[in-house]
């Protein structure tokens, strides 16, 4: 479905004489209005989700990096570097081993944390947190991304919760 | 319009990723021990390598666009992977991290090893009264292993 809305974005900046990035990325928006318009006649409410969801996690998380840069410039230009980093556990809502390497990715350019090891028997994440004073703050950084892109991942699977419930 | 507003933003978006950067490599200079540096030089060097791949992009008016974002996705994959790894490999190394007041949780379970080990063979029927120091008992920082700190899973 990804690749026909590209197609039809495609086709639509051609027409318009706007085969260009900006010209793309206004015509894969309008596209996608037009889906969204016409998502219960063309049964692609569940894409429409999607990109939604998509949309609004890729937007939380350049603010998260900028946020996580800020951090590190805050620490690192003061005249003492003052940090009280820490090695904590926590376990993963989901075991997989794929949405583990996502998450620790994702994790390491959120601000204050990095994922220092994975172990899949228990299904828990090693972080060293750079400056946090409490386990909760770190844990619920983890949450969040978690959540979020669960709820991404999870979008056109709606058989999956209940699985896992 | 494009034309005047693009250079701006080539120029803002390069000079501010250069900064990044330059905060990256303060960074890796001054943090304590090498799982700190590798936040900094994860992310403050990706998202500066990210603005000048940008910046280009809007220099070039859009014609490496293309090219510029490849980049950019490559990038932000592999960032947080080589912090991971070189992390990854200092923790293997034996290398303790630098902590503050909450802790190792890998030292607290070290130590917890080690009484129970030291418990044992205090239990069985030996010749002379022996200690077993635990792994993680000397680290720096690990003063709450017994604390309850550590372990955070629910």
């Amino acid at each position: 479905m990804l690749g026909l809305h590209i197609l039809l974005a495609a086709g639509l900046a051609a027409f318009a004489n706007a085969l260009t990035p900006t010209g793309l990325a206004g015509a894969f928006v309008l596209v996608y209005l037009m889906l969204k318009l016409g998502a219960g006649l063309l049964q692609v409410r569940r894409y429409v989700r999607r990109v939604e969801l998509a949309a609004r996690f890729v937007g939380w998380f350049v603010v998260e990096v900028v946020k996580a840069s800020l951090d590190v410039a805050r620490i690192v230009t003061a005249r003492r570097v003052v940090t009280s980093p820490a090695v904590l556990r926590v376990r993963l809502r989901r075991g997989d081993e794929r949405i583990a390497t996502l998450i620790g990715c994702l994790l390491t350019l959120t601000p204050g944390t990095l994922a220092l090891d994975y172990e899949a028997e228990a299904g828990e994440l090693l972080i060293h947190a750079l400056d946090t004073d409490s386990v909760e703050r770190v844990e619920r950084a983890v949450r969040e991304i978690e959540s979020r892109l669960l709820a991404w991942i999870d979008a056109s699977e709606p058989v999956r919760e209940e699985r896992d419930a | 319009m494009n034309g005047s507003i693009l250079p701006w933003l080539a120029s803002a978006l390069v000079l501010s990723g250069a900064l990044f950067c330059l905060l990256g490599a303060i960074g890796v200079l001054r943090l304590p021990d090498c799982y700190s540096r590798m936040h900094a030089a994860s992310k403050a060097g990706a998202l500066g390598a990210v603005m000048v791949l940008g910046g280009v992009a809007a220099a070039s008016s859009g014609e490496v666009a293309l090219e510029a974002l490849f980049a950019l996705l490559v990038l932000l994959a592999t960032a947080p992977l080589a912090a991971h790894a070189v992390s990854r490999a200092a923790n293997r190394a034996g290398i303790r991290p630098i902590v503050g007041p909450l802790g190792n949780v890998m030292d607290a379970e070290h130590a917890a090893r080690g009484e129970d080990a030291s418990r044992t063979d205090e239990a069985a029927p030996s010749e002379g009264k022996r200690t077993q120091v635990g792994q993680g008992g000397e680290a720096p920082g690990s003063g709450l292993a017994g604390d309850g700190v550590g372990p955070t899973p629910r």
